[in-house]
């Protein structure tokens, strides 16, 4: 039996759902959109190699030593993350003996993914700055920008690791060959392009990152690094610096494009070793 | 006829549930025996036990004894004795390597792998592959990725990749319950065969294989052995009821 | 032998030392926020309306910045909600194959934009949006704060609907059209119903994201250190925070009463945390 009730409840889900996807396709264009317009007009090969310069800092030159420092930033993040999350991921997969164990562990780890940056930004000044006396540093930036996403890239490690064919794995064992020679020689080498892809989405995040480093890594200006004790600059940290104390919208813009276009290289990472993956 | 495996009162059981319970068997040397049962009644769980595979798995518990030789096997490694009582899987498990690569892999741990071993390697490996009727099939194309090969064929690669560390013992848990009819053939076939120079004890649910192959049955029922014999006298006469119920299902 | 168990007991210390991190941090914002617990009472800071370091005496109180946290993300989920479960329904019932294939993964790089950006393209578009067209004297708000941060938790909302909601279409696609009952009846009865637990753990992940986020609230909230208005600049703990610990000299007063925020503000999401693990199970033995 048919009622008009029926049409109109369908009407206003309908109206509903298209309010929603047009809402959401629109903030993505609109977002998108306007970094790439207002920002392509900024990029230029002086603007990418270029120290900032004029008074007040900034709304003349570039922004290389902020990319160096970037750089530098998500690169020690990367390999203090990995050091702590592929022995994590690797004991936790095969190694550890119980599973209240595992479960303990994996709610650690999920607390630790909810902290919120500021916080680890604290924590980063008191213990690594302070505390340790690494000053403010890529070193101290590093550091704390790795216990940020270690994780993310564990819990995708774990992951991976998992997902690898238990079967095969028994196979190997039953030859007589010790678990960890059947990690190194069959295991990883199968994880590996998932392991990368982790670690690359990983790094991403901690390049995005202004918080973490906000006071233990990242300053209003220097040159490029000389050592890991140097501090640097940043790329989110100087568009903050750029917006927030109103130095130039239109280098903001440069400045965010920049980030953007790395972050998407970062993203692209895996999707080009599936791909590269699949012909093999 | 010693027996090369004894064992005295295994048990096993995950969580505190029994799977096994206190079974007592013996194992003789360059016999075929097979072990047959419903499914559930523990017969994978034994033929892990049986190697120490059982051991990875949370939550287990173990009592009993194993000898293999005269020697208690939980005396020795894990890896030790896993190298002396080789085993094969339901499903083929080639690793995602080429087929040489396969072959090498477990020799290469066990120390072939060095330089001046090329030759022995190479020729080890066609031994191997002779033996399980492989190396003509593949002969030329040792270079090719395995899980290429057929399911048949990965099979029978998985079996000479076993035998390349010169177990004492075979163990195969329903080798063939993924095969085809040919394929089948070919692997019993072979397992007669290779009874002259290893033991074999072979997991199925095929009765009718379990008596054209095997010297000696033992029929499981629910974690215990009910029954052990020739196979002969086991499929003709059988002692306990419950085998004759069992059994009765091959002669319709 | 000996080799896999030197590795094995690496791995196991590598673990160990990664998790102590947890407890580092949990002890040394504690430990200052401690020192501050003693100068100054609790109940005077989560109570007092008042924050102003510089003053003789200076004051310290975190009300209006607890407030204007929790409001800004309970109204950012409030409003992100209902949009991102639409547009999770509308992938994973609606549209086809390819469109999901494409619009999915753009949806979870929007979760990859840096906070920053959010802030700056916020500023740039909302905020000047209630300059011109509202003639608002500033475009900083509590409102806009919250719409920012809507947009910004979307992505995480869609996602777990539509995983969730895509299993629930596999289970009974085939059921309901042989029972030949229209897309939408079944999205009204039957895909929304089933998809409430996801919805619930939309939720709270976007609820825990809101209320840790620094940058980009900062950026278009204002931060006045005032009691929050839907229409006026307020200022939420983690914004409170990274605007003062540049000024605040190691171990005075200062410093640790913004340790001490930390310290509420990562007490309050634990709270929130677990009330809600608490509801979701009560909720699941409801279902059951």
């Amino acid at each position: 039996m048919r009622n008009n009730n029926g049409k109109t409840s369908h009407l206003s889900l309908r109206l509903w759902l298209f309010l929603s996807v047009f809402l959401v396709m629109a903030s993505l264009c609109v977002i998108f959109g306007y970094i790439f317009i207002q920002g392509g007009s900024e990029l230029s090969l002086s603007f990418l190699t270029n120290m900032p310069q004029g008074f007040p800092l900034g709304i003349d030159g570039g922004i290389w030593p902020a990319i160096v420092g970037s750089f530098w930033f998500t690169t020690i993040a990367c390999i203090f993350a990995s050091f702590l999350a592929l022995p994590t991921a690797i004991f936790l997969a095969f190694y550890a003996k119980t599973t209240r164990i595992v479960s303990l562990c994996h709610f650690f780890i999920h607390s630790m993914a909810g902290i919120p940056s500021i916080i680890l930004g604290l924590f980063g000044y008191t213990f690594f700055v302070v505390t340790l006396d690494f000053g403010v540093s890529i070193l101290s930036g590093g550091l704390i920008l790795g216990i940020m996403i270690f994780p993310f890239i564990e819990v995708r490690v774990e992951k991976t690791l998992l997902e690898f064919p238990k079967n095969i794995m028994q196979a190997s064992i039953s030859l007589g060959i010790t678990k960890t020679w059947t990690l190194f020689h069959l295991i990883l080498p199968g994880c590996i392009g998932n392991i990368a892809s982790a670690i690359a989405l990983g790094g991403s995040f901690a390049m995005g990152a202004t918080a973490p480093i906000l006071f233990t890594g990242a300053v209003l200006f220097a040159p490029s690094p000389r050592s890991i004790f140097s501090p640097a600059m940043a790329l989110p940290n100087h568009l903050y610096i750029l917006v927030g104390q109103g130095v130039s919208i239109s280098k903001a813009y440069g400045t965010a494009l920049v980030l953007i276009i790395l972050l998407l290289v970062l993203n692209i990472v895996p999707l080009v070793i599936k791909m590269y993956r699949k012909e093999r | 006829m010693l027996p090369i495996l004894e064992i005295r009162q295994l048990a096993v059981a995950f969580d505190n549930k029994k799977i096994l319970k206190k079974i007592d068997a013996n194992f003789y040397p360059h016999q075929i025996t097979a072990i047959i049962g419903p499914s559930g009644c523990g017969k994978s769980t034994f033929l892990k036990s049986l190697n120490r595979l059982i051991e990875d798995e949370r939550g287990v518990s173990l009592s009993g004894q194993i000898h293999l030789d005269g020697e208690d096997t939980f005396t020795l490694s894990p890896e030790e004795v896993r190298r002396r009582i080789g085993m094969v899987f339901q499903s083929p498990t080639p690793f995602p390597l080429s087929i040489y690569d396969n072959m090498a892999y477990p020799l290469r741990y066990h120390g072939h792998g060095a330089k001046k071993n090329k030759k022995s390697l190479d020729s080890i490996i066609r031994n191997k592959l002779e033996d399980v009727g492989l190396f003509e099939e593949v002969k030329d194309n040792l270079a090719m990725n395995a899980t290429l090969l057929s399911g048949g064929q990965q099979q029978r690669l998985c079996i000479a990749r076993a035998l390349t560390v010169e177990p004492e013992i075979l163990l195969l848990d329903e080798p063939c319950s993924s095969l085809d009819v040919k394929n089948t053939q070919n692997i019993e076939m072979m397992l007669r065969t290779l009874c002259q120079q290893y033991s074999i004890i072979i997991v199925t649910h095929n009765l009718f294989q379990a008596r054209r192959i095997s010297h000696q049955t033992l029929f499981m029922l629910d974690g215990e052995i009910i029954e052990a014999g020739s196979t002969k006298d086991l499929f003709e006469n059988p002692r306990d009821s419950r085998t004759a119920e069992y059994i009765s299902g091959i002669y319709g | 032998m000996k080799k896999e168990r030197i590795f094995v007991w690496t791995c196991k210390a590598i673990t160990l030392l990664a998790i102590s991190f947890l407890f580092f941090i949990f002890l040394f914002i504690a430990k200052e926020s401690f020192i501050f617990f003693q100068k100054t009472s609790l109940l005077h800071f989560l109570t007092g309306s008042r924050w102003n370091p510089i003053a003789d005496p200076p004051a310290f109180g975190l009300q209006p910045m607890i407030c204007a946290t929790v409001y800004v993300s309970l109204l950012a989920a409030l409003i992100a909600l209902p949009i991102g479960v639409g547009m999770a329904i509308f992938l994973s019932v609606l549209a086809p194959q390819k469109i999901q294939r494409i619009l999915l993964p753009l949806i979870d790089l929007m979760a990859g934009i840096p906070s920053v950006v959010y802030g700056f393209v916020g500023l740039m578009i909302i905020v000047k949006f209630f300059e011109t067209h509202f003639s608002w004297s500033s475009g900083e708000s509590v409102l806009t704060g919250s719409i920012l941060l809507a947009i910004m938790i979307l992505p995480y909302i869609v996602s777990t609907c539509c995983e969730s909601m895509t299993k629930v279409l596999h289970h009974y696609q085939q059921t309901s059209r042989a029972l030949s009952v229209s897309k939408w009846h079944m999205i009204r009865y039957l895909v929304i119903p089933s998809a409430k637990k996801a919805i619930l753990a939309a939720l709270i992940l976007s609820l825990s994201r809101a209320m840790g986020e620094t940058m980009a609230v900062m950026m278009v909230i204002g931060n006045s250190p005032i009691f929050p208005h839907l229409f006026r600049k307020a200022e939420t703990i983690p914004a409170l925070i990274a605007l003062e610990m540049g000024g605040a000299a190691v171990g005075s007063l200062h410093y640790q009463a913004l340790f001490a925020a930390g310290f509420i503000l990562m007490f309050v999401l634990f709270a929130f945390n677990s009330f809600f693990f608490f509801i979701r199970k009560r909720i699941e033995e409801g279902i059951k």
